[in-house]
Formats: structure tokens, sequence, C-alpha cells
């Protein structure tokens, strides 16, 4: 009898598997040839369906017999259904033409990642189309702005790109380009991301329930992909804006001369490797420098100028060597830089002084990926990816300075002074992974794989250098006064998950993750359960259930709402454990007629060792370093999101809403704040909405708005004083009143609120009916985008940072009514 | 085309007759208003007059705890003279204290009421539980207790005077591990400066110390150079000439470390450094009722320096002062004073000016959290901390010339 069992067991399956065939493939873009992640692949006869994973590449399995295929995707036609009599395992590979009115899609339920098809949860994907028509400060397009807009997903500071999800710090999202963590994603203290629209292909953010493949943060996962290139042509956006200018090309190498002729002859060819570049640069210090220099002058008489900017490089190159085999290589680098020139010369009596002082500080990231796509069979798809990653910033000062003067004895003196000190914070990741997606039937996807990561920090190093060199008297000294430390960690990870459906109406998702970390003679295992499930109530209405548990090795130290360059990357040493997070979330998800998603979720979550500075502490002037001044405590956070999403027809946006509550406790010993008592997050907003919608008024016209409203942020105010003599000082000219501060975060600043409004002019670069626009060439589709918005348009002062003086309590506001004006050639 | 211009033009003009354009605003306190509180504050030595001040507490945003216009940021004390002020030493009898008007006549402190107090003629000991209470019709009572700490136990090991530095070593006796408390200690050099003409122009200066631990083990302080402004007491790296709390002294050691080896520590005194003296003359009442001492001003070309006499006091106190202390003057809880500190009293900026200007700029972008402060005073604000102490007189022998600068004169 046992034996019968253990033949059912092992040969029925394959039995049945025999019956059965893969189609499989690549949807790509037509015209560019750009392989399209999460695309809907389903078989109309018997409605079963896959989507393309981050390579484009979908597996379905079906059984033997007669099958429509037809493909869907937000933002293109849908494929016409390909019927074929299925036998043995068929590669079809299907190209989607571009849809730019994003037409209802009327025949194939959209099988979108947040909808009621897939049983992952809390997952949205945002079509980059929808991020560039959302209005944005300056003009500039920001993908961690738009995300910022969806439910469970808060912002920090008025204007930042701080992404808070479901309770849990601006450290604990992993931000993914191509794969590879980058840690510091922000210019300008958070006013800006790194990221440049025109390189990016797709976002996907997961707010919880993450798959097992990725790990390593407690909250959130934003995958970010870069554009791979368009294979049949040239094509570029060239875009000038108040704040920046940036230039994005992309296009076809042609190894081959044929294949150039041809090209150059007219004909569409489809190249083997790819190339996509993008760059973009703020401008403003060209104008403020000089600006800077005249005002210090006739102000001050001081020759001193400053200024700002940033910049970033996007690079990516593909090459195809068939259906099986792909690889690319990624590029980016990105800078911020803040400087201040001061010269003087003074004289004052007998004394002469003449000298320069230059303070720089700066702050990037540099990312190189490898990626190796390798398709075994129509079951087994694997990618490989080796990567460097480092994050620096720096903030340096140098005076030199000569003097001369006449001591006691009237005896001139001259010397001179050199004196630098540098204060630097650097990172490097190397890692390797490999991935795997198995797909053995139509009820199991298998995706497995490791990863492992190399990690190097040097939390903080001061150095100091100076040098006197008066007359007879030369000191010099050269040395690391602060800081220096270097920690490796080595971050070893295997993981495995299973999309299993055993019935048609109930889809499971299991994952493990198992993971080790090891530093300093000590090794953190951590084992990460990830359990989701999907029931269908009706075809369109399914009920959604998730339980993650996940951890973290490296903190942000981070002690203000604003994202500053100075927050520091440290990873968990010996004494400093690594965080944890167990989050459980359930919900309802309905699809109307594949064109509205709703949604309404709402989870619970928990999260040990977390670290936050303690009371006073400050990144500056550390002596022993960063442990002796953080706190390791506990929080917890609950709420319900709610979200109305169109992706298709003329009009197109999301409604969220979310009512959370988010809390703290540090009550370890020797580690209190609050004198142990639980308090409030920074980030606790109890409201939170956000209204985007994009309209097309026709093809040469578009409109759009955002609207966000959220309950205020919270801050510390010390709202009694008094004196304590206790305290005085000889030199007190009079008693000082203390500010005396009871509870952290004990203040709830005014809500905020503010209206974005903006509008897309398109221009033909020829018009139709145009001779010349029939002689094709480069400029033949090219396009001219005028874009007019306004940033805060009824001029709401929101609350930046708020402060008492004289009995009075004053906010600090930053952006008024900003209005933006770009241009961009699309060729 | 011509409706979307319209629209967006008549868009432009409501949004700019809108824009409030205020970027600094007052605004409306939107929280509760908490009611006034007495506060307590108290930092007694057994051999020392007894001394409490009771003050009030306000509400950051009333305008009352200002004197004349609130911008000007002149302040009251708040003494509250009227209230019922008792003492119980182990559970004994409530002993009244009596109210001490002080009349405030520094010149900048014209319209302040004085530094008044409460205060009773009371010996305490090692080892005796006081309560403080007060109570007033207007205020909620307040209460606070402690222990008046042992005295510590200590001995010079070593003493070495060479190239104007003084050099000892002490040794610090171990505290009872039921004890919690924080050890700091004070160094005083006594002696006397003439100048070319050999008149005696002040005696009774103070100088900065170096600290040395010639054990690592759990000494914070090690190989480091303490100065005053990273001490509890005192907000300034001037040295100080009066021998109370206010001088060059720095907790040891917090009760974290539960302090139960005995402890050597070398100080070092760079007794040149002594010739940058207090801002002005006068008498300084010390807090704790000690001596008053007459401070000089400067010193002048020419002087010759003689030092008789090192007294070295170490004091011992609750934790509650440490921690009302550091918390009250934003100092962060551990140990942050830097390895190196690169100050230096010539007024100009240097490496650890820069630094302070730095970390200033970030605090007021709110990079700092705000230092929730101590207060032991059950029922209001404040802190009663009880101390004890030890002192031992080193006799030196140093003489020299000084021909140094001075800002002062």
């Amino acid at each position: 009898m046992k034996r019968f069992f253990l033949f059912l067991l092992l040969w029925v399956p394959l039995m049945l598997s025999a019956q059965r065939v893969t189609v499989n493939g690549y949807v790509t873009d037509a015209q560019s040839g750009e392989r399209l992640i999460g695309a809907a692949v389903l078989d109309t006869l018997t409605h079963q369906g896959s989507v393309t994973n981050t390579a484009g590449f979908y597996t379905l399995s079906l059984p033997v017999g007669r099958h429509a295929i037809q493909v869907c995707y937000v933002g293109y036609h849908p494929s016409e259904p390909i019927v074929l009599d299925l036998h043995t395992d068929t590669l079809i590979s299907v190209s989607l033409r571009s849809n730019t009115r994003l037409e209802e899609v009327t025949v194939v339920a959209h099988q979108s990642i947040s909808g009621p098809q897939s049983a992952q949860m809390s997952a949205i994907e945002v079509p980059i189309s929808q991020i560039k028509g959302i209005p944005a400060l300056g003009g500039e397009v920001d993908i961690l702005k738009a995300i910022q807009l969806l439910p469970g997903v808060q912002s920090g500071s008025e204007g930042t790109t701080g992404i808070y999800v479901r309770g849990g710090g601006p450290d604990e999202n992993l931000i993914l380009l191509d794969g590879v963590p980058l840690y510091n994603v922000n210019h300008l203290m958070g006013f800006f991301s790194v990221f440049n629209a025109d390189a990016v292909k797709n976002v996907t953010l997961y707010k919880g329930n993450f798959p097992a493949r990725y790990g390593s943060r407690l909250s959130s996962v934003i995958d970010v992909r870069q554009n791979d290139g368009n294979a049949t042509g040239y094509h570029g956006n060239l875009t000038v804006g108040l704040l920046s200018a940036k230039i994005n090309l992309e296009g076809p190498i042609y190894w081959n001369k044929r294949d150039w002729q041809r090209f150059a002859a007219g004909d569409t060819v489809r190249a083997q490797t790819t190339f996509n570049f993008s760059a973009r640069r703020t401008y403003f210090d060209l104008f403020t420098a000089p600006l800077m220099a005249l005002i210090a002058k006739a102000a001050a008489d001081l020759n001193a100028t400053g200024g700002y900017y940033f910049y970033d490089v996007n690079a990516k190159l593909s090459h195809t060597f068939s259906e099986n085999d792909r690889l690319s290589a990624s590029f980016y680098s990105g800078d911020d830089v803040m400087y201040l020139r001061y010269s003087f010369d003074w004289s004052l009596m007998n004394e002469l002084n003449k000298g320069n002082l230059n303070m720089r500080m700066g702050w990037g990231n540099l990312v190189a990926a490898a990626n190796w796509e390798h398709r075994y069979s129509g079951r087994l798809f694997s990618n490989t990816q080796v990567a460097f990653t480092r994050y620096r910033y720096r903030l340096g000062e140098t005076l030199n300075e000569n003097y001369t003067y006449r001591d006691a004895d009237n005896s001139k003196v001259t010397g001179g002074f050199e004196q630098s000190m540098g204060y630097n914070s650097n990172i490097y990741d190397v890692s390797a992974n490999t991935h795997f997606e198995y797909t053995p039937n139509n009820r199991h996807t298998l995706n497995f794989g490791a990863e492992f990561i190399y990690h190097q920090f040097q939390p903080s190093v001061s150095n100091f250098f100076i040098a006197d060199l008066g007359e007879g008297m030369t000191f010099k000294l050269d040395t690391t006064i602060l800081g220096g430390e270097l920690m490796r960690g080595y971050e070893s990870t295997l993981y495995v998950e299973d999309s299993y459906t055993p019935w048609s109406w109930l889809k499971l998702n299991l994952g493990l993750r198992g993971s080790l970390y090891h530093t300093g003679g000590k090794t953190y295992p951590s084992l990460e359960p990830r359990v989701g499930m999907r029931a269908l109530i009706t075809k369109d209405l399914a009920f959604k259930a998730s339980y993650s548990y996940t951890s973290q090795y490296v903190h942000l130290l981070n002690s203000s709402n604003i994202s500053l360059p100075t927050d520091l990357w440290v990873p968990v040493t010996k004494n400093i454990p690594p965080m944890h997070a167990m989050i459980a979330a359930a919900g309802l998800s309905y699809d109307i007629f594949g064109q509205l998603e709703i949604s309404v979720e709402g989870y619970y979550k928990r999260m040990k060792n977390l670290i936050e500075y303690k009371d006073g502490a400050t990144f500056f002037g550390s002596s022993t370093g960063w442990e002796d001044k953080v706190a390791v405590g506990d929080g917890w956070s609950y709420g319900v999101e709610l979200l109305l999403q169109r992706k298709v027809g003329p009009v197109t946006g999301w409604i969220g809403y979310t009512w959370s509550r988010t809390m703290r406790q540090f009550n370890r010993e020797g580690q209190e704040l609050n004198f142990g008592q639980p308090f409030h997050a920074k980030y606790d907003r109890e409201h939170d909405l956000s209204v985007t919608l994009q309209y097309e008024v026709s093809k040469k016209v578009d409109l759009s708005a955002t609207f966000v409203y959220g309950t205020g942020q919270r801050a510390t105010l010390g709202t009694q004083v008094y004196h304590d003599p206790t305290l005085e000082t000889e030199s007190n000219y009079y008693p000082t009143q203390r500010r005396i501060i009871r509870e952290r975060n004990n203040y709830v600043m005014p809500d905020y609120h503010r209206l974005d409004i903006g509008a897309n002019f398109h221009i033909p670069h020829h018009r139709s009916g145009d001779p010349s626009r029939s002689k094709g060439g480069w400029l033949m589709h090219a396009e001219h985008q005028v874009y007019v918005g306004v940033y805060n348009v009824y001029c709401h002062m929101n609350p930046y940072l708020l402060y008492e003086s004289g009995g009075k309590l004053y906010q600090i506001s930053l952006f008024p009514l900003l209005p933006s004006i770009s241009y961009n050639f699309k060729f | 085309m011509k409706k979307t211009l319209y629209l967006s033009l008549l868009i432009g003009c409501m949004a700019l007759t809108a824009c409030e354009n205020m970027f600094n605003k007052m605004i409306t306190y939107n929280g509760n208003e908490e009611e006034a509180v007495l506060c307590l504050n108290a930092e007694i030595l057994p051999d020392a007059p007894l001394k409490v001040y009771l003050t009030r507490s306000w509400f950051f945003l009333d305008s009352d705890r200002f004197i004349g216009n609130p911008n000007y940021g002149q302040t009251r004390r708040g003494i509250v003279g009227d209230a019922n002020v008792e003492m119980q030493v182990n559970g004994g009898d409530w002993m009244p204290l009596t109210f001490v008007a002080v009349n405030d006549t520094t010149l900048y402190n014209g319209q302040h009421e004085g530094k008044s107090y409460y205060t009773l003629s009371y010996s305490l000991n090692a080892g005796d539980q006081v309560t403080i209470r007060a109570s007033h019709p207007d205020y909620k009572t307040v209460t606070a207790t402690e222990t008046v700490p042992p005295q510590p136990q200590f001995t010079c090991v070593q003493n070495d005077t060479r190239n104007k530095v003084l050099s000892f070593t002490l040794s610090v006796d171990a505290l009872p591990a039921t004890h919690d408390e924080v050890i700091f200690f004070s160094v005083i050099a006594y002696g006397q400066q003439t100048d070319t003409s050999s008149k005696i122009v002040s005696s009774n200066y103070s100088t900065e110390v170096y600290v040395y631990d010639t054990i690592v083990y759990r000494n914070p302080f090690v190989g480091q150079r303490l100065y005053s402004e990273d001490f509890m007491f005192s907000e300034y790296n001037l040295p100080r000439t009066t021998h109370n709390l206010y001088t060059q002294n720095g907790p040891l050691f917090t009760s974290a470390d539960h302090f139960v080896e005995p402890h050597q520590l070398t100080l070092l005194l760079d007794l040149d450094r002594i010739n940058y003296a207090g801002y002005y003359y006068g008498d300084v009442v010390d807090t704790l009722g000690r001596d008053t001492t007459f401070q000089y001003q400067g010193m002048p070309y020419g002087r010759h320096i003689c030092i008789d006499s090192v007294v070295v006091s170490v004091y011992v106190s609750n934790q509650s002062y440490y921690m009302y202390r550091t918390t009250i003057l934003g100092r962060n809880g551990t140990t942050s004073a830097p390895e190196i500190s690169l100050y230096d009293d010539d007024g100009g900026d240097d490496i650890g000016d820069i630094f302070e200007d730095i970390s200033e700029i970030f605090d007021e972008l709110g990079t700092q959290e705000g230092t929730q402060v101590y207060s032991n005073v059950d029922g209001g604000l404040g802190h009663l901390s009880l101390l004890n102490q030890r002192k031992q007189t080193l006799p030196v022998h140093l003489e020299w010339d000084y021909n140094g600068y001075s800002y002062y004169d």
C-alpha cells in the first residue's frame, strides 16, 4: 500500500506534466525592442495566465491542445490572439505596439501585480508614464516623490524624498537600481532623488510581504529598472528646465557592416546590442556663484562665493546573444557638491593677514553591475549578477594663511599657517547573486537563489592636518583624530519561494529566506518566512492575507526629518544587533472591468532592535564612535490603507488614503529614551490622503493635478520653562530660563496640504502632411514638449520647522507657489 | 487650446492673489497648555550651608515670564518666597526651612530678583536619607528624596613637578557595589603671583587639568584631555578661580560603570595655563555657601609666579545629580569628550570651534534631538542632589617668571 502511494506521489505528477507543455518567451516593445516587465500573458481559452519577470520573460504551463495566447500591458495595444495547437514546449515572443492614449483594455483581464488575480499583497506598480505626468517641484519629475503619494507611504519634511512605509524609517527601504541596492538616494537634502525618470523603465513598490528574493530591509522594496535601449533606432530626449538640464540617448550598436548599411538605407534592423545613456545636472550654481560674490562684496566687502550642484549619469549596455542568453552592464554615478570659497587680505595696526578658506561638502553613489540572463528551457530561467556599490560623504575645509606682525620687541615676525580638516563616511559593497525561476507545471512557480554581499563600512573618519610655518618654529600634525575604524560584514543568503495554486480560486505564495551576517567575530543568523494567500471570492474580487518576517543588518542614523548627507549608514556590530520586523496584513482587492482597481488593506507591524540617537547626540564630535551615541529599542505600527487606481483610459491616476499610528519604545537598561515610556515616532501622521489625476485632453495636451493632505508631522517642543539658580555662573548677565522637554515628539505641527497642477503641450516637429516627414530620418517622429506647472497652487505655507521666540510660536516654511516650465525635445 | 490657455491664466491669477508669501510666520499653538509647577533645586554638601531654591515654571508661550518686551528675551527667575518648605531626615520630624531674600545688586541684573533661597542649619552625615517638601496654595506640592553618599577615600600616590607641569597620581578606593554614585573631582592650585615690583597681585587661582588613566579598564577618559566645557558644572572653557563646583571637574564614572575596583588617576596640571583669567573682579558667593573668593582679572607682563600648594578635592554625588546636570545642559547621556579638543583661549576660530560651528548649523536644521530633562522631584521640576567630598592638600614649590600676554589688562 505504501509503495502504491509512493508511486502516485512520484509518477502521477510526471504523467500529468507529460500532458502539459510550456509556452514561453519574451514580451517586448515593438518599436524599441525594450523588454516589458509585468506584462500579462493569458490563454483566453483556459484562462490561465502568467506575467513577465524583470527580464521580460514569461512561462506558461498549458495542457496539450488548442490555445489562444494574448498579451497585454498598460500603455500598449493588446496583441492579437495567437491561436495554436500545442504539443511541445513552444517559444513565442510577442511585440506590443505602444498606445499613447492608454486606451481601455476591454478584452483581457488585466493581471497587475496588485490586482485580484495576483497573490502578491501590498504591492503597487506605477507605470512610468504616469510618474512622468505627475506635477513636480521645479518641474523635476521624481520617482520617489510619486511613490510618496501612494497609501501606506509617508513623506518626511516638506519637499523631501524620505520614504516612511508603514511606520518604518527611511533606512528600512530596499531601493534597487537594476537589482543593486543604493544607500543614499537623495539630492539636495532630499528634495530630489537620484533617479532620472528618462532612464527608468519600471518601478514597483512592495510595502510588505515582499517575495523571499528580497531582503535585508524591514519595510519596503522599491525596485527600479533602467531602460535597456532601443534596438531599432536612435532616440533621445533633451530637457531644459528651471533647475536642471538632462539628456537621454538610446539606440542600437551594429557590429555588422551589413546591418549598418541596411539601417542607413532606412530598414528596420533589430540590433543585438543596445545602449542607453542619461545625464542630468543642475546649473543654478552657475548663476548663484557670481551673484553671491557680488552680494558679498557689496554688502560686506568680502571676497566670497559659493554654490551647490548635483549631477547623475546613468548608462546601460545590453547584448542579446540569442533567445537563451543576454548580458547587460549597468552604471550609475551621482554626486552632490556644496562649496564655499572665501579669501581675505586685511591689515590692522602692525598686523597683516592674507589667505583663503575653502569649504566643500559632497556626497554621492557609484554603482556598477553586470547581469547575465539565461534561459535553460521553457521552464527554467536564471539571472546572475555581480555588482559594486560605493557611497561616500565628504566634508572638508582648508585654510591657508600668511601673517606678519610685530612682537613686544617691535621685531617683525612672519609666518604661514596651513590647516585642513576632513570628515568622511564611506560604504563599499561587492555582491554576487543568482536567481532561478522554475515552472514545473501550472500549479507551481518556484523562485530560488543565493546571494552574497561583502560590506565595508567606515561610518565616520575625521582627519586633521595643521602646519604652522612661523619663523623659527615649524609644527606639523597630520592625523586621523576621530573614527577611522573599518567595519566589515559578510552577508550570505539562500531563499526559495513557491507560487502555488492548489485550486483556481486559491493562490499561495510560500517563501523562506535564510541569511547569515558575520561581523567582528559575531554571526547573526535569521530565518524569514514569507506567506501570502489570495482567495478569489468572484472573478474580480479577492481576499488577501500575508505574514512576513524580515531582518535588516544596516541602520541609518538619522536625527531629523530632513535627509542630510550626514545621516550615517552603520552596520550591525557585536554590540548593535540586527533589526527585525514582523508584519501581518489582510485586505480585499477588486478589479472593475480591468480599468479600475480598488484595494483596502489593514496591517499590523512590530519592529525590534531599532536604533535612534540618544538625547542630545549628533553626528559630530564622537570620541568612541557611533555605538555610544545610539539607543536600541522597539516599535510598532498599525493602520488601514485604501487605494483606488486607474491605469488606462483618458483619465488615469489614483486616490490613496491611509489611517495609521506609529509608536516607539526605548526602555532597555542604559538606553532609555523618553524615560522608557512609549512615544510617537517622528513621522506618525494619523491621516494621509493623496489624489493624483492625469487627463489626456488630446494628442497635443494633457493635464495633471495632485492634491495631498496629511496630519502634521510631529515635533519635540519644550513646553515648560523654568529657572534654576544652581546653574547660574558668574558670567550670566541675567537669569536664563531653561526649556524643559518632557516627551519626545509631543507636538503635532499644523496639517499639511497643497495642490499642484501641470500641463504638457506636445508639438510635433513635422506637421502632419509635411512632405519632409515622409522622407524619414531621425527627426521623423520628433516632438517638442513644453511643460508648465505650478507647485502649491493656492500657496499654502506648510510648516517645515517650528520655533519659539518671545513667547510666541513660529513656523518656518519653504515653498510658496512655485511655477515651473521646462522644454523637452524628443526624437 | 485657447480654452486651456485661458483656464491656465485664470488659475494663475487666483493663485497669485492667494499667495501669503510668508516664510516665517506666527502660528497658534494647538496643544495643551500646561499648568505652572514648583521647581525645587538643591545641591547639598554635608559640611556646607544648606540652600534650597524654589522657583516656579511657566508655559513657554506665557509672555509673563519675560521682563519688559518679550522680544528682548530677559526672563524672570520666578522665585517663590512664600512657600512652606520642610526637610525630613531619616523619617524624623519635619523641620521648616527659612526663606532668605537676596537682593541682586549686580550691574546687569538690576531688575531681577536675587537668588533667594530657603535654608536650615543642620549637619548631615553620610547615609542620611533626606526628604524635602515644598507646598504652596497655588501649586501642587512637590517632594524629593535622596541619600547622602559616603566620603570618597583617596590617597596621593605620586607627586612630580617638571617644567611647570604638576603631575600626581590619585588612587581612589572602590565604592561598595550598592552605591550608585558619580565621582568627580576638582583641582585647585594655590599660590601667589607678584608683579615686577613684588607687589602681590592676587592669590588663589586655578588651572586646567589633564587626566590620564593608568588603567585602561573602564575609564572613558583614557588618554583624553578634559576641559571644563566638557564637564557638567561649567559652561565655559575658562579656568575658574573659585574653588566651588564650577571649576574644572568632571564625572569620572557614571553609575553604569558601578565603580567597584580601586582606580588610579594621573592628573597633570599645566600651571602655565593659569595665566588666562576670569572676566571680572568681585566676590563670588559659592552656591554651597563656602568661602567667597576674590577673583583676579588678569596678569600683566613681568610677573613672578610662586605655587605653594595644590588642593585636590574628590566629590561623590547621587546619580540624579549627574543625570540632571547632563540633561539640562543638553549633554549626551554618555561620555562625549573628544579625544583631542583643539580649543584654545585666544578667541579665534580653530578646529574645535569649526566643529562646533558646523554642529550648531546642523542643530538649527533639527539634526539634534532635544534632551529630555531629568528630574527627581515628584509633582514638579528640578533636582535634589546630595554630595560628599574629601580634600587633600599637597605641598609643592614652584617658581618662575612669566612674561606672557594677557587680554585683560
